[in-house]
């Protein structure tokens, strides 16, 4: 039965090539449109979180209460090993990094700025967040006896640094009391996170232990839990073992992330809504017109005795297989743009200052998820389905005979 | 005769006609409001960022910006302040004298900027005086009087009324020291700037650093901002060759390239709009026109040619798109003037935003008879070009084949 | 073979030891275990000349007090170093200040000379390893580079020493391009006590846009051989000693 329904709706559209085509053509570009656009902040807003995550807070952050307000050292997290033997315990945690940091003055024998000094462990901070990947020039290593330190690519281009280059840090430590460090480069960072780029030098957290005049101390300690739904139980269960710290999820140390996800997901849901109502459309003008145009064809085959159901098929086949040729050539069309921009990614570099004040990176990548498609087969879908209603309610009220007899407008 | 045969059609098909005068209607006022507060967003991001402190334009000798320091300051301060008053581009300006020394509340001391300003005139130029949160603002007659950032008073342990002493270097590089009591404490929200700087009024602070008839730079507010490239190169004509005149677009131009990658992103999503309007309308033209297929059909048999068909229905849609650009042209403007008097307050933007410099939560619209002119010119268009498709096609069936149609 | 290797082995270290000798007798020579002076600096800029008037007093490399005479504006400022950190006392305001970090290179009331090089006169010593490049009857030049951990901003430093005084004559400073950045040059070398020392010193910047600038030093008054005052050395001191 469907075969002969199938058949005609087939051949209708082939009858009408260049209005089919235009349908087609409407819903595809439109909808290839809107998938770049979606993949594209999509990917920017995720790389954005996801560099966070990876180079500074983690998906929860340990800081001493105040620390936040006021950068001293007072306010530090001690000893490491009451908050290590804890994290051993709790399963959901998959990482964690522990970080000494100082704010100071860098300085070269021509110029000199402010910047902050962070000890760390190489080795944790590979396995928390793949920082040996940020390398661009040099090795992710502090050389020999761990003397040497990595720099922010930024704050490297403003004193002219390259690797083996030398540089003094001034700070005070634990006391007050100034003092002098020297290093030199072994490797040069670009995470895309500013505040890292323009102004972080890393050594190893001995050196730095011992330069500060500390032991067994941190200023962050941060997590990475994995999965989501653990997230808050393990902040919960920390802020319990831990009262008189801040435990903190990335989300609330930077808020400005989630909002700029959720005007993201607005956007979304608007962009579907415009998918649907041009399908709809689309389809629901074709449709009626060509319904309407083949009045008599359709009170004919009535009138001989063709079930309604066929005829009705027919049309609601003829809908279907303008928002599936849309949907696919759409999808395809949009398929092949976010696979190029999510390998290729989009070349914005001539705007770099701008974009980096941001925390954009100068090369955009796209997103590409399964559900993007999803989401947009389901909304041709029930535009499609729409359309047809008010075609076929035209088609009910046929009176073959009259039609034939060419009296009914 | 095509004309009212054309006005016949609109007022007898009172549906179609009222649908298309909506669709456009709506698409008009819709692009128009979308412009518009595009175009205030950016302007209102600018104009923070610009009147925090920076200013809209400056003038300071050439070198200044890439050394800084006391060896490129401008040493007649009094001839370049001629030269500004006597020009009627300029609304107001004002001299500043940067410098940067050593605030201490005890013995801990803090690298502080410390500016010597006009505090009058600095009113109708920045946001200093406003973001005032505790105590008082300068007057032109104050001496050791010190308006503070509220990070900096926080890090230096200080609060209204106490004192803190200033040791810096002064012109010839003697040391100046003083003290100072705290006057007034300002946020602007930018945490850069309220944990570093602190103002003194000029004219006492050149008593310590001899600065007197010296100036870092004078900063300028111009009567049409608007057009500020026109007007600074206007300026530099008339000033002395060793001083230049840059605006906000050179000394803020990490935020010219924020604004562009915005301003992108708009287009590329007003453009996709513009995509389905032109579909929707063409769409809905087609159903419009195929629809009367017969009634065409008709009037070609009664000896009308195709040239005359087009011509009844281009008129047609040019009688219905005027009256909905001109319909929505007006709610589209009067939202937008509206707007822009009274702004819209989305609360909580400048708290998320602050770090890039949004400050208030007010963002108007930006209205601009300009702008709103060529958005409706391109409405109006699209709308002719939609119509295209359908008109051509319905021309090229023969009489008798159109009055089949049902 | 052997032997040639062990031979040039010897006199390379033997060069290095003699070149730390050099050094060491350097500075042991113009530091002392006390000094005492009172010293003019003339400093060169764009906007002029300026003279300022100091006395000074320091213990060994570590401790030392200065003040000012001169300009009356700047009299009775005082200046207190001990290791790294630095104190300053402005009796203007009766006010004493720690210098933080964020200053230590700024200039030294306006010379050509920063806060950090006032703390970190004399550690050429401890802070670089030295070699001789040449040597001639009565002079010779060694080259100075930092040790790996010697917190201290020059690439290398070339010395032009004269070795019947134990003087430097010229120092010349390279950043870690090996570029030169500054150049010290040292004249009239008189007797005090067991010591001798050049009374004049001369700083002048090597960058293309402080060409006009220089500092010089002039010692009126030299000193070794009075034990100083330890009180010198303490915070109370910077006001005490100011008037």
């Amino acid at each position: 039965m469907y075969k002969i329904s199938q058949h005609l709706a087939w051949l209708s559209l082939w009858r009408r090539k260049t209005r089919s085509a235009m349908v087609v053509m409407m819903i595809a570009l439109c909808l290839s449109g809107l998938l770049g656009l979606q993949g594209l902040y999509d990917g920017m807003i995720s790389h954005m979180i996801n560099t966070t995550i990876r180079s500074d807070s983690g998906e929860i952050s340990l800081y001493a209460k105040e620390y936040r307000l006021n950068k001293s050292l007072d306010y530090r997290l001690s000893p490491l090993s009451k908050f290590e033997n804890a994290f051993s315990q709790i399963e959901a945690i998959d990482a964690y990094t522990v970080r000494l940091e100082q704010e100071g003055l860098i300085a070269t024998a021509h110029k000199s700025r402010g910047a902050t000094l962070k000890g760390i462990s190489l080795e944790k901070e590979q396995n928390f967040g793949q920082l040996d990947a940020f390398i661009t020039k040099g090795n992710y290593s502090f050389g020999k006896g761990n003397k040497n330190a990595l720099i922010g690519s930024a704050l490297a281009k403003k004193f002219n640094l390259s690797i083996g280059s030398r540089v003094i840090f001034t700070a005070q430590d634990v006391t007050g009391e100034i003092n002098s460090i020297s290093f030199r480069i072994s490797g040069i960072l670009k995470t895309g996170n500013p505040a890292l780029d323009e102004n972080s030098v890393f050594i190893s957290m001995e050196k730095i232990s011992k330069f500060l005049n500390l032991q067994q101390s941190a200023t962050q300690i941060a997590l990475r839990v994995k999965e989501t739904e653990n997230i808050k139980k393990v902040q919960d269960q920390l802020q319990i073992l831990f009262p008189d710290t801040d435990v903190l999820r990335w989300d609330e140390l930077y808020p400005l992330l989630i909002q700029m996800q959720e005007i993201m997901n607005i956007f979304n849901l608007a962009s579907y809504a415009i998918v649907f109502i041009v399908a709809a459309l689309g389809i629901f003008g074709v449709m009626l017109v060509s319904v309407l145009e083949r009045m008599r064809e359709f009170s004919i085959m009535l009138a001989i005795g063709t079930p309604y159901r066929i005829v009705r098929n027919q049309i609601i086949m003829e809908a279907s297989f303008l928002g599936i040729i849309g949907f696919l050539a759409g999808a395809l069309l949009g398929g092949v743009l976010l696979f190029y921009m999510s390998t290729a990614g989009i070349d914005m570099r001539s705007f770099e200052a701008g974009l980096e004040l941001y925390g954009y990176s100068a090369v955009m990548y796209a997103n590409m998820h399964l559900y993007y498609f999803f989401q947009a087969f389901f909304a041709v879908f029930f535009a499609t389905l729409l359309s047809v209603i008010w075609p076929l309610r035209k088609l009910k009220k046929i009176k073959p005979i009259q039609v034939i007899q060419g009296k009914m407008l | 005769m095509l004309f009212s045969l054309a006005f016949r059609n609109i007022v007898k098909s009172k549906g179609r006609s009222i649908i298309t005068l909506l669709l456009s209607t709506f698409t008009t006022i819709f692009f128009i409001i979308y412009v518009a507060f595009t175009d205030g967003s950016h302007h209102q991001f600018i104009k923070s960022s610009v009147e925090i402190y920076t200013g809209y334009a400056h003038v300071n000798l050439n070198g200044y910006r890439d050394e800084g320091g006391y060896d490129n300051l401008i040493e007649d301060a009094g001839s370049i302040d001629q030269i500004l008053k006597n020009d009627s581009s300029i609304k107001t300006y004002s001299p500043r004298f940067e410098t940067y020394s050593l605030l201490s509340g005890d013995e801990k001391a803090v690298g502080s900027m410390i500016v010597g300003i006009i505090p009058s005139s600095e009113a109708s130029l920045s946001k200093l005086p406003s973001s005032l949160i505790k105590g008082e603002y300068l007057t032109d007659n104050d001496t050791n009087a010190i308006y503070i950032g509220s990070a900096l008073a926080k890090r230096l342990n200080v609060d209204i009324g106490s004192q803190v002493a200033m040791v810096g270097s002064s012109i010839d590089y003697s040391i100046a020291a003083d003290l100072f009591t705290i006057k007034g404490i300002f946020k602007t929200g930018l945490f850069e700037f309220d944990s570093q700087a602190a103002f003194v009024n000029k004219s006492y602070l050149d008593t310590i650093m001899l600065s007197d008839n010296i100036a870092s730079y004078f900063t300028l507010y111009f009567h049409d901002n608007e057009h500020i490239d026109d007007v600074t190169t206007a300026l530099q004509a008339s000033l002395p060759s060793e001083v230049e005149a840059v605006n906000w677009k050179i000394l803020l131009s990490a935020l010219v390239q924020a604004m562009l990658v915005d301003s992108i992103f708009n287009y590329i999503s007003i453009s996709i709009f513009f995509l389905v309007i032109f579909f929707v309308i063409m769409i809905f033209s087609y159903v419009n026109i195929y629809t009367r297929a017969r009634e065409i059909g008709l009037l070609r048999a009664l000896g009308l040619t195709s040239k005359d068909i087009f011509g009844m229905l281009f008129v047609e849609i040019l009688l219905l798109a005027t009256v909905s650009i001109v319909v929505g042209t007006i709610i589209g403007a009067s939202i937008a003037y509206y707007y822009e008097l009274h702004p819209i307050v989305i609360s909580g933007i400048a708290e998320t935003y602050k770090e890039y410099g949004v400050v208030s939560d007010e963002i108007p619209m930006n209205f601009d008879l300009f702008t709103i002119a060529w958005n409706a010119l391109t409405i109006f268009i699209l709308n002719l070009a939609a119509i295209i498709y359908p008109v051509t096609k319905i021309n090229k069936l023969t009489a008798m084949e159109a009055m089949r149609y049902v | 073979m052997k032997w040639l290797l062990s031979l040039l082995i010897i006199t390379l270290s033997l060069q290095a030891n003699e070149a730390q000798a050099i050094i060491k007798k350097l500075e042991k020579n113009l530091r002392g275990d006390y000094m005492y002076s009172t010293m003019s600096m003339i400093v060169t800029s764009k906007r002029g000349k300026r003279t300022v008037k100091i006395e000074s007093w320091s213990e060994g490399n570590d401790k030392s007090f200065i003040k000012i005479l001169y300009p009356k504006k700047d009299k009775g400022i005082t200046f207190l170093k001990i290791d790294n950190q630095m104190w300053q006392y402005i009796p203007k305001i009766e006010r004493t200040i720690k210098i933080p970090p964020s200053m230590m290179l700024q200039s030294w009331m306006g010379s050509d000379f920063t806060n950090d090089d006032m703390v970190k006169e004399s550690s050429l010593e401890e802070d670089y390893n030295a070699k001789l490049l040449s040597k001639k009857a009565n002079s010779a030049t060694l080259e100075l580079i930092p040790k790996e951990d010697a917190a201290v901003v020059w690439g290398k430093i070339i010395i032009d020493v004269d070795l019947k005084n134990a003087v430097p004559v010229k120092e010349t400073f390279y950043d870690d391009m090996m570029k030169k950045v500054r150049v010290m040059t040292f004249s009239k070398i008189e007797q005090h006590g067991s010591h001798r020392v050049p009374m004049v010193m001369e700083l002048k910047p090597l960058d293309a846009n402080k060409k006009k600038n220089s500092t010089k030093v002039i010692f009126e008054k030299v000193n070794f051989d009075a034990k100083i005052d330890p009180s010198y050395f303490t915070k109370q001191a910077l006001k005490r000693y100011s008037r």
